[in-house]
């Protein structure tokens, strides 16, 4: 059997020219469809019906009452850790019921924080409504010099007038003395008298009684030089008088302008006071408020319980898919039942006890999520307290605190998963379970969701369905290297069995066509977060490998936990169970392909 | 004499090397050596003749991430196929009548068919889109494939071929009893395959690289063939637009690969008189 033959041409280039359209036209068309198929995944998937006219005769009639809101919205303080969620979800509150409760160490670490803040805030209001003391030193400093140039101007001009009238005083006596001296000397220069015996006749007698004897002229012209060193004197007094008095008088005037800039700068300086003790009042007030506020909320702070938080998420529209957080956390504890007593570890949790720990129930099954009474146990802890396993609704007493038997599941090690009672909590949660997440980024939809919902940014944040997907994506690799190996065999036997050139491009089309069919189907498979948004971005894939080796090893790197462990142990299973198989895929498809050999070789030595 | 061939065919094969190198290089690098020519900056373009960094993202994302080119490749054929195949259905009894048959004015009438031939596609626009819009085919692929079915060119390339027909041959089979589309069916088109065939490729190539038939007659643009889809593409698609011409500079050449033996024996029998 033969496929049908190609139509005759004048030579075989021109058969040749045509098979090549007909390739180029077969691979196009490929293409075509990988292209819708691969883009098709990345789009927004939208159904739409022709719209039609009609008559709408459908009522609808309905009746109710009005009511408070039934649902509120409560956010508690980031960075608290809920300690303990005291209502079950459904239940209805009241205005005043407390619906959770905080870790009491950080409320009271947040507590003191904020009271010390509040001290410190009081001790500065305290310190600005006493008024701090102005610093008047500049300005007392400026007055007083002031005061000591005009003591010292009213000194120098004392000074000076002293002087002055001491030198006045020189004079004058310099003065007297030389008239004086003038007189006696006019004095003694005149004739004398007539009756004095003198004769007249005969000057040159000498007979004649002597003349009385007057100043000399040294002696006047000395007293002309005392005049006139006195007068010299008060010229000099007077104008030292003068310059002290101008030094003086600018002393008095610096003084003047100090104390004008001092005045000046000690306004400023008073203002500046006064606006700095307002802007402080008004902060001070400020943050009296916040301190209010911050004890307001934390004393009135109520966590929300996991139904509240899938109700708002509801309501937000996250993907209208309802997040059903389930907080659960990992303690060593005691078990007791009556006098016997086993250390175990216990996972007590809050909400869906199947997200917590994939049980295996041998009897009963997991407690229901309203259910905080009721406790499962390992069967290894049921032997070791009951010698049964069969022990349903016995009572079990773990950490104080009673609860009944829901079920007994398979693990080897004592594990206790109890829901939370009060007497049974202390130290906060240490994860979430984030169940009902949209497709995307779930990563980053549950860090919103997280921190919208007052819990605070998580330490570490582990995508597991991304993770399983990687995981069951590697647990299908032997089985398409197995589909492959077997395709090709089924090939080479197919194109032996219709000899031709254009068998071989027939099925390469076929394939190619089958593969651009499923594209949709196998993209599909895959996370989204796996596809592109276009798959030329070939950074894309650098990025992806980078992201998601980053995500492996925040996974490796987790708190130890029950759980973890397991699941880590499951994936080292697993990936010891792929490496297996691809190699025995491996050492398979070499067998076919060494076993096909032979068969040709054969078939030629005996043609 | 080679070397003068060589040097003669040195721009065609610079072109297709252009666009091959192109669709091989990184945005980077197109923006670099052409970007003189592009935006207009200051300097000069040039071109590299093997790319620095080989990339095959600009064919990715044509064949993966830009299903519109295939729309519009599909649509480009949903245009030739019809228009060729009229060509074949309309052109070649007309090109045989005018060829081989005698009646009166059929010079007249080949005559008409070469100015009409020879007119311009500005000239004939106004009267088919008046056409096409009376008979309400405007924005249909109809609107496009109908003037090329019934194109002049075709005809003047069959009725060459057929020219060289025998008219022995044909008084022979007339003698034998055949009537004339006998005569046309089986000794006219298996001796006109040359001339047939050249013409279609022709017309192929022709149809397949119109531009302003559709832009004038096509609306819609989910209805625009290939030829419009590379004036779409902007500067930053460089590498892509150089992909896409690779792609559609393909199917003209395969066509003419294939149909190069019959243009030549077409283009020779059009020059050779009986």
């Amino acid at each position: 059997m033969a496929l049908p033959k190609l139509p005759r041409f004048r030579d075989e280039s021109q058969k040749k020219a045509f098979g090549n359209i007909l390739k180029f036209m077969a691979l196009v068309l490929c293409f075509t469809l990988i292209a819708r198929g691969a883009t098709g995944v990345t789009l927004a998937k939208v159904d739409t019906v022709m719209p039609y006219p009609a008559e709408i005769v459908e009522s609808v009639s309905a009746g109710g009452s009005v009511q408070a809101a039934s649902s509120l919205a409560i956010t508690a303080p980031a960075g608290l850790t809920i300690k303990e969620v005291l209502v079950a979800p459904g239940q209805t509150v009241s205005a005043g019921d407390a619906i959770a409760r905080f870790a009491p160490e950080e409320i009271a670490e947040g507590l003191g924080r904020a009271q010390l803040a509040l001290d410190e805030m009081n001790l500065n209001l305290e310190q600005l409504e006493r008024g701090e003391p102005h610093d008047g030193s500049a300005l007392t400093g400026a007055q007083n010099a002031l005061a000591w140039a005009e003591q010292d101007y009213a000194n120098t001009q004392a000074a000076g007038n002293a002087a002055i009238a001491a030198a006045q005083t020189a004079l004058t006596d310099a003065q007297n003395t030389l008239n004086a001296l003038r007189e006696s000397a006019s004095a003694a220069a005149a004739p004398p008298p007539a009756d004095a015996g003198a004769d007249p006749e005969n000057p040159g007698d000498s007979a004649a009684p002597p003349a009385p004897s007057g100043p000399t002229a040294a002696d006047i012209a000395a007293a002309e030089a005392a005049v006139s060193a006195a007068q010299t004197a008060l010229d000099s007094a007077v104008r030292d008088a003068d310059m002290a008095l101008q030094g003086a008088a600018r002393g008095i005037e610096t003084a003047r302008l100090g104390l004008s800039s001092t005045q000046l700068a000690d306004s400023a300086a008073r203002q500046n006071a006064a606006d700095t003790a307002a802007q402080n009042a008004l902060d001070a007030e400020a943050l009296r408020l916040d301190m209010e506020a911050v004890q307001a909320s934390i004393s009135s702070a109520a966590a929300k319980s996991a139904r509240q938080i899938a109700a708002e998420s509801a309501a937000a529209g996250n993907g209208n898919t309802a997040f059903w957080p389930t907080f659960w956390t990992e303690q060593e504890t005691i078990a007791a039942k009556g006098l016997h007593t086993a250390n175990t570890r216990c996972l007590w949790f809050s909400g869906d006890a199947t997200l917590v720990w994939p049980a295996e129930f041998v009897h009963g099954g997991a407690p229901g999520m309203l259910d905080e009474s009721g406790c499962v146990i390992s069967d290894t802890l049921a032997w070791q307290l009951w010698g049964n396993i069969d022990v349903l609704d016995y009572e079990l007493t773990v950490d104080g605190q009673a609860y009944a038997v829901r079920g007994v599941f398979r693990e080897d090690g004592l594990l206790v998963m109890a829901g939370t009672g009060e007497a049974a909590f202390k130290d906060g949660w240490q994860a979430v379970e984030l169940a009902g997440m949209p497709d995307g980024e779930v990563r980053a939809v549950a860090l919103g969701f997280v921190q919208a919902s007052g819990l605070g940014t998580p330490d570490t944040l582990v995508d597991g369905p991304a993770l399983s997907a990687v995981a069951d994506l590697l647990s299908l690799l032997p089985l398409v290297l197995m589909s492959i190996a077997l395709l090709f065999g089924l090939l080479r036997r197919i194109t032996k069995a219709l000899p031709g050139k254009a068998t071989g491009w027939v099925l390469a089309f076929a394939i190619l066509l089958a593969f651009a069919w499923a594209l949709p189907a196998l993209l599909e498979m895959l996370p989204p977060s796996f596809i592109p948004t276009r798959f030329s971005d070939f950074a894309f894939w650098g990025r992806l490998a980078a992201s998601a080796w980053e995500h492996v090893k925040e996974w490796l790197l987790l708190r130890p936990s029950h759980i973890d462990v397991q699941a880590k142990l499951l994936l080292y299973a697993q990936v010891g169970i792929f490496v297996a198989q691809s190699i025995i895929s491996a050492v398979l498809m070499c067998r076919n392909l060494a076993a096909q050999r032979g068969f040709t070789t054969n078939a030629q030595y005996t043609a | 004499m080679l070397g003068v061939l060589v040097f003669a065919a040195l721009p065609v094969w610079w072109a297709i090397w252009f666009m091959f190198t192109g669709a091989l290089m990184p945005l980077d690098e197109l923006t670099a050596t052409v970007s003189p020519v592009l935006t207009g900056r200051e300097g000069i373009a040039s071109w590299p003749l093997l790319p620095t960094w080989p990339t095959l993202a600009p064919m990715t994302e044509l064949l993966l991430d830009t299903p519109q080119f295939f729309v519009m490749f599909w649509n480009s054929f949903k245009l030739v196929i019809p228009s060729v195949a009229g060509q074949l259905v309309i052109g070649a009894p007309v090109a045989w009548a005018l060829s081989r048959l005698r009646f009166r004015g059929r010079g007249l009438l080949f005559t008409l068919y070469i100015v009409l031939m020879l007119m311009p596609f500005p000239v004939t626009m106004v009267p088919n889109y008046l056409v096409a819009q009376n008979i309400g085919i405007m924005d249909t692929i109809w609107a496009v494939a109908l003037p090329f079915a019934f194109s002049a060119f075709p005809v003047f390339i069959m009725a060459k071929g057929f020219d060289a027909v025998p008219r022995a041959m044909l008084e022979a089979a007339a003698i034998d009893g055949a009537n004339h589309f006998k005569t046309f069916v089986r000794i006219g088109l298996p001796l006109g395959v040359p001339g047939i065939l050249s013409a279609l490729v022709l017309g192929f190539i022709e149809c397949w690289n119109a531009i302003e038939q559709p832009m004038t007659f096509l609306k819609t643009k989910s209805l625009w063939p290939l030829s419009l889809y590379l004036p779409e593409i902007a500067a930053d698609k460089l590498g892509l637009a150089m992909a896409a011409s690779l792609m559609m500079l393909a199917p003209a050449a395969l066509i003419f690969l294939f149909g190069q033996k019959y243009l030549e024996l077409g283009i020779q029998a059009a020059g050779v008189k009986e």
